[in-house]
């Protein structure tokens, strides 16, 4: 079986056959600090955690035996976990699974099928595509945006959800990420791993200075757009329509490109050159934010608050005022 | 005692056995009494003390939570700590713009106490005040209406979710409405997201057509009959409508009809089809959209992502109408009456005094009314509790 191929455990340290080599081995948190021979782990480790801070994505570190791989993963997470700062698990969860799907795209689908497991997904295989269950699913396309992803234009059988190898990939990825979300104990660490700890959280400093407080007044928005400005300020992650509503309805209300590009750098996934792109394009065009009942459908209105669009909601309260 | 409290503690006491939650252990219970007092953040130990304490307080209307807790007694959702929610879905008649729901409507002048039947006016024709209530009624076409959207509803999650029987609770309200619960154990941790989806899902919302009929450079590709969720229903009910119309008098655009074979062969077997004309995909997506406008399951979308909502207690009384909020199988669903299956108070003789019109209406096989305001009748108690609670008589 392919499954114990040791070069699995290189790509994806994350999975049972890491925990195995570890065990096996008999890492310890004093080995990942001071052991010689792990050296390259603690660099490569350091670089992955400034990848992620600085929204990058590092891949030097694609070819490593695979305990050095997992040794190196353990540290990245351990440092995180003793930060244990939420806008940095963001980062990290976003740089992790991007690396994840950067290998696992090009996958044969019965490994994908393996690594669903791991992740905690059921997963049938049927050719080239595979069954994966509902709840997963669900999971993992909440956090992705675009109509192919909803469950409504899917073929969905007595909870099964059909999907081709590169959407399971797509897939996969998000289940790591919210996998990787998932609160750690904070972990005591030695000197070495302090250090780079340290250093990542001075990076970490730096990139949130960046990120000025662009808040509009709370009074005026509707409650999606609340809910949306709060998302994009926590650094969650956000679907295209939910990105496209909030600037368009913030540019709508007088917003300049620059202010709501601003508001996306906490994204963990932020380009500037992207961003200002998708946003200028936005205001070029002159969109208005959809209506209540688009957002409805896009699961983007979170109460009824009797009007028809969000900018009427705005007029309203401006009025009142 | 307020009579109408004895008559539901009476309910309580002889009929406790059918209230039933499962895990209740883990609920919070909230209870609003005759008088208005809310009770919140209640837990109890097991069934026993819960209708034990529904016999004890005989309250107007009685919930429990879909989420289980840790500490359902805690006051803030944040020490109660959440363990799972049960998806929930809430159809409620009001929501669905049936002209039946607005049968027997009337209204009330606060002020000076003058009614009429219809919706209520701009001011009051007596006093001229703006302070009017309005009064709403139930009758057998507008709950109908409930049960089919509740049918269509098991129909979706048993097909496209995979869970019937015993994953699944229904119940009727005990007023206008239906709600089913999922039960099942990989349902209990999905987040709100994932929640809201499902609600699109059901309700349609997130269907689009161009995904679904699909085209890219000179290829259409449709959904397929064996496929399941809205695709396969949209390639049936197609499929249908196409072999239907062979004979040759057809409701079908001509540029649908122009392809059946190849639309057939589509639909049917999945083989694509070649060079469709725009005005093709457009009307099928269009079919398409109007196919999922009639299926779809039309609930109430903001209920089912919210994990902290309570409804009512499975065979509690609902303190709108002295109905109960009957649990029920799926099968028994089909053939379920509201007005007679669901009526629990006794046929006890009460009089009332009307203080609003109230229409003609069947309650357990028997006709009342039309009544006008400012009569005193006798009525078994769950006519008059309905008139009662419905804010349009006294008792003297």
């Amino acid at each position: 079986m392919e499954e114990h191929d040791p070069a699995l455990a290189s790509r994806y340290p994350f999975t049972s056959l890491g925990e195995r080599l570890i065990e096996s081995e008999g890492l310890t948190e004093k080995d990942l600090a001071y052991d010689p021979l792990l050296e390259q782990s603690r660099r490569h480790a350091r670089g992955r955690l400034l990848s992620a801070v600085g929204g990058g994505l590092y891949l030097d570190d694609l070819y490593l035996p695979p305990l050095d791989a997992v040794a190196t993963y353990l540290i990245v997470r351990l440092v995180s976990s003793w930060i244990g700062d939420p806008f940095l698990n963001r980062l990290v969860a976003e740089h992790e699974s991007k690396r994840f799907h950067r290998l696992a795209r090009d996958e044969p689908i019965h490994v994908l099928a393996w690594l669903g497991g791991e992740l905690g997904a059921a997963i049938r295989l049927d050719g080239e595509r595979a069954w994966i269950d509902i709840s997963s699913y669900l999971r993992a396309a909440a956090g992705l945006g675009g109509p192919r992803w909803r469950l409504a234009n899917r073929d969905v059988r007595s909870g099964q959800v059909l999907v081709g190898r590169r959407e399971l990939a797509r897939l996969l990825q998000e289940l790591l990420r919210t996998h990787l979300l998932e609160p750690t104990p904070r972990p005591s660490l030695s000197p070495p791993l302090r250090a780079i700890g340290t250093e990542v959280t001075r990076r970490l400093e730096e990139r949130k200075s960046s990120i000025q407080s662009s808040r509009p007044s709370r009074q005026a928005l509707p409650p999606c757009i609340e809910r949306l400005v709060e998302k994009a300020e926590r650094g969650e992650n956000m679907s295209h329509q939910e990105r496209f509503t909030l600037a368009a309805y913030l540019l709508r209300v007088g917003w300049s490109v620059d202010r709501v590009v601003d508001l996306f750098r906490s994204a963990p996934d932020f380009k500037e050159r992207v961003a200002r792109y998708q946003v200028s394009h936005i205001a070029k065009g002159g969109y208005n934010p959809p209506n209540c009942e688009t957002l409805r459908s896009w699961g983007i209105c979170v109460e009824d608050c009797g009007v028809k669009s969000p900018l009427s909601y705005g007029r309203r309260g401006r009025r009142r005022r | 005692m307020n009579p109408l409290r004895a008559a539901f503690r009476e309910y309580y006491a002889l009929r406790s056995r059918s209230i039933f939650v499962p895990r209740i252990d883990l609920r919070e219970i909230m209870m609003v009494t005759f008088d208005g007092t809310v009770i919140r953040h209640v837990s109890v130990k097991n069934l026993e003390s819960l209708r034990a304490m529904l016999a004890r307080e005989a309250p107007r209307h009685a919930y429990y939570s879909v989420g289980l807790y840790e500490r359902p007694a805690a006051k803030s959702m944040a020490e109660k700590g959440l363990k799972g929610a049960e998806v929930l879905f809430d159809i409620d008649a009001d929501h669905l713009g049936v002209d039946e729901c607005d049968y027997g409507l009337a209204w009330r002048c606060k002020s000076c106490g003058e009614s009429g039947d219809g919706a209520p006016p701009d001011a009051c024709p007596k006093c001229g005040s703006r302070d009017l209530e309005r009064l709403d009624w139930l009758s057998e076409g507008c709950l109908e209406a409930a049960k089919r959207e509740a049918i269509r509803l098991l129909e979706i999650l048993e097909s496209d979710l995979g869970v019937s029987g015993d994953e699944l609770m229904v119940y009727y309200t005990g007023h206008r409405g239906y709600h089913v619960r999922i039960l099942s154990e990989r349902f209990l941790g999905l987040g709100k997201e994932e929640r809201r989806e499902l609600a699109s899902h059901v309700s349609g919302l997130s269907f689009d057509p161009e995904e679904v009929f699909y085209v890219k450079g000179s290829v259409l590709t449709t959904p397929r009959v064996d496929e399941g969720g809205w695709r396969g229903r949209i390639a049936r009910e197609m499929l249908q409508l196409l072999e239907g119309s062979s004979g040759g008098k057809t409701a079908l655009p001509s540029s649908v009809a122009e392809r059946r074979g190849e639309l057939v062969r589509a639909l049917g077997e999945g083989v694509p089809l070649i060079n469709p004309t725009r005005a093709l995909v457009r009307d099928l997506r269009r079919m398409a959209e109007e196919i999922v406008q009639a299926r779809r399951v039309r609930i109430d979308e903001m209920v089912t992502p919210d994990t902290s909502r309570l409804t009512r207690i499975p065979n509690s009384l609902h303190g709108k109408t002295g109905l109960r909020a009957m649990a029920l199988s799926p099968d028994e669903l089909r053939d379920f009456q509201p007005l007679g299956d669901a009526v629990g108070l006794s046929d006890d003789q009460i009089r009332v005094f009307t203080t609003a019109p109230v229409p003609r209406f069947r309650v357990k096989g028997e006709s009342f009314g039309p009544y006008e305001p400012g009569v005193g009748v006798d009525l078994p108690m769950f006519a008059a509790a309905l008139i009662l609670l419905k804010g349009r008589g006294v008792i003297p």
